[in-house]
């Protein structure tokens, strides 16, 4: 693999889900010839993640962040597009493929009281995928882990259970566990955000140490966006499925585009009970995902709105600098398109930056 | 090799501490604690009863002048009294332990062998296996226990081993519907899917992570699926479809029902019913006492 081929691509991503439960449901839906109604968790989703990059995922809960990452671990189909890794996409692994592919990707999960089994000491958790990928260890092997992640003396820590460990010791284990593979790829789901203000520091101070350490890419998500950009190179906003905006941290941070971006960082809150702060535009809750509206997803809560609005919006770049996308009306010129208002627009046109 | 032989010494331990950590939950309240003495007492009597008893069960008993000592009230030298045939009652109660425990054994080994091996294929393989197996477990339930049992009894004759084959073939349904719903509810614990994720087979996880975690509760339904053993053998006894000459606790009362003489004779029916009631409740207290210690409810 050479050293700029990304590790990690999501080319137009889909995973939806069907709501059909019921045997009665089908035989209507065949009689009527309706198809099922679809949850489209994720939509079109298109990602490229780069050796040593750390890339955060941001977004309301059940804007799909979960089912993002759970696609991408390979826990679900993908309905349509293609994930590749390391240049092969994973719709043409075999068995020895996905192996390889299991060590290689890692994932650290929400909630470390229920991620680790009870049943399991820390040696045994930490073991577990070395005895499954059949790599020799020692007990030495997984103290250095434990010591790599902040958890000394390491032969105090062994032999305990999990019922032992605060919450912040568990997320500590269950990263010492995605990491003793030696992983090209670890996907966080908010990996600190059930602990409390002081354990998050520390396990994002942690996490940031450790991927660079061992040269690992990480995906990371969450809905908490000063965690996201603290820890990230580069943030994805993801609404109902899509992501409306991507920039580099700062970029984003500074200078939010999307009217969604913007009413997020709008609402981070600032321990300053003095401070004069513009409200946030948008109100409401996200939209349905069953039902969703034609076109632009945000516009039913959008301070922007516009008739255009009821088009998909394409990814534009709105600087020109070929860094960032967003994927709003507003930053591109509408002249080309809106000539046939009656006529939608295609989702995958290339773009023509104004 | 030395390695080897490490890792599996840490491996015993580990397994060690959570066998003495379950141990030490279930034992927190005083009842549970009570309820085990006595099922360790019973079981000490079904393994050394037959070895201390002061006669044999089934010798019939004189008097000094060579009549029958029948109806004897308890003294120092029978100290449970005799029955209708000049039998010692006490000897008899110590050789019945052994051969209701060993009822109970059996028939609770059997129970689990199939309810668990239905309960996990169920829970963990799903779909239309699990709707056949489960629809089967629901079958099983609509059988009446007795009236079955004793139809399969005059087919197979009333023997020892043909009344425990019984309980046991009838009687595992219902731990065969709570080990499928614990293996449906710790399949959709976080840490099945993170060892998913790290590319455990369906094997490992069911061997590592869903057999030892179901671990406490397979255990506890097996002590109960003794008593309930122990409590249906009772019962058929005391009907009269078992094997009559081995002296289980059930077929004394049943003798000495037949004796007429049940409220008489009280030194005869008292011990035997005593001692059902005592390990069958024992086992009970003990489900309670893990129902307290645990956040899983134990429901029969």
């Amino acid at each position: 693999m050479s050293a700029d081929e990304p590790v990690l691509e999501l080319e137009s991503m889909d995973k939806h889900f069907k709501t059909t439960s019921s045997f009665v449901e089908t035989v209507k839906e065949t009689v009527f010839g309706e198809g099922p109604k679809l949850v489209r968790a994720v939509d079109d989703l298109d990602m490229t993640l780069e050796q040593n990059q750390v890339q955060g995922v941001i977004g309301e809960s059940g804007c799909g962040k979960t089912t993002l990452l759970r696609t991408v671990m390979g826990l679900y189909d993908p309905t349509g597009g293609d994930i590749r890794f390391q240049g092969q996409s994973t719709s043409e692994f075999g068995k020895a493929d996905w192996k390889e592919f299991r060590r290689k990707v890692q994932i650290v999960f929400q909630d470390p009281f229920n991620s680790l089994d009870p049943k399991f000491s820390v040696r045994r958790t930490i073991a577990e995928p070395l005895e499954i990928h059949d790599i020799d260890y020692d007990r030495s092997d997984i103290e250095e882990m434990l010591e790599k992640v902040g958890l000394t003396p390491a032969s105090q820590y062994i032999q305990q259970f999990p019922n032992q460990l605060s919450g912040g010791e568990k997320q500590r284990v269950a990263i010492a566990r995605a990491l003793v593979t030696d992983p090209e790829v670890i996907l966080a789901d908010e990996p600190s955000s059930m602990l409390d203000v002081s354990t998050q520091a520390e396990i994002l101070n942690l996490l940031n140490g450790l991927t660079s350490e061992f040269g690992v890419s990480m995906i990371y998500i969450s809905h908490d966006l000063s965690t996201v950009s603290y820890i990230c190179d580069e943030i994805n906003v993801m609404y109902l499925g899509r992501i409306v905006e991507k920039a580099e941290t700062r970029e984003l941070l500074s200078d939010p585009k999307h009217p969604y971006t913007k009413a997020l960082i709008q609402s981070i809150p600032i321990p300053d009970p003095h401070h004069d702060r513009e409200r946030a535009t948008i109100g409401g809750e996200p939209g349905d995902p069953i039902d969703m509206p034609e076109g632009c997803r945000f516009k039913t809560r959008c301070p922007e709105r516009m008739d255009v609005c009821d088009h998909t919006p394409r990814d534009v770049d709105p600087d020109g600098e070929g860094e960032r996308s967003v994927a709003c009306h507003l930053y591109y010129d509408h002249e080309a398109t809106t000539g046939d208002a009656e006529e939608p627009v295609e989702e995958h046109t290339p773009e023509t930056p104004t | 090799m030395s390695i080897a032989d490490k890792v599996h010494a840490y491996r015993n331990s580990d397994l060690a501490i959570i066998a003495r950590r379950a141990l030490e939950n279930l034992l927190e309240e005083r009842i549970t604690r009570v309820a085990f003495v006595i099922l360790a007492i019973i079981l000490l009597m079904g393994l050394i009863g037959p070895a201390i008893a002061p006669y044999s069960y089934n010798t019939q008993q004189t008097t000094d002048d060579g009549d029958l000592m029948r109806y004897a009230e308890p003294s120092l030298e029978h100290p449970l009294g005799t029955n209708d045939r000049g039998e010692d009652v006490l000897s008899r109660l110590l050789y019945g332990a052994r051969a209701t425990l060993i009822t109970g054994l059996l028939a609770g080994g059997l129970m689990m062998t199939i309810g668990l091996t239905v309960g996990m294929t169920a829970g963990y393989v799903g779909g239309r296996t699990e709707s056949f197996l489960m629809r089967f477990v629901d079958f099983m339930y609509g059988i009446p226990f007795i009236p079955f049992a004793i139809v399969l009894i005059t087919f197979f004759g009333a023997g020892f081993y043909t009344t425990v084959a019984i309980l046991g073939l009838v009687l595992w349904r219902f731990i065969a519907r709570v080990i499928r719903s614990q293996v449906l509810q710790i399949n959709q614990r976080p840490y099945i899917m993170a060892a998913r994720a790290t590319g455990a087979s369906t094997p490992w996880i069911m061997r590592k992570h869903i057999l030892p975690n179901i671990a406490n509760m397979a255990a506890l339904f097996f002590a109960m699926g003794v008593g309930l053993a122990i409590l249906e053998q009772a019962g058929l006894s005391f009907i009269g479809v078992t094997d009559p000459f081995t002296p289980t606790w059930g077929i004394m009362i049943r003798n000495a029902n037949q004796a007429g003489r049940i409220a008489e004779a009280w030194w005869w029916t008292f011990p035997p019913g005593i001692m059902i009631a005592l390990t069958v409740l024992s086992l009970y207290l003990l489900g309670r006492g893990y129902e307290g210690s645990s956040d899983d409810e134990v429901v029969v």
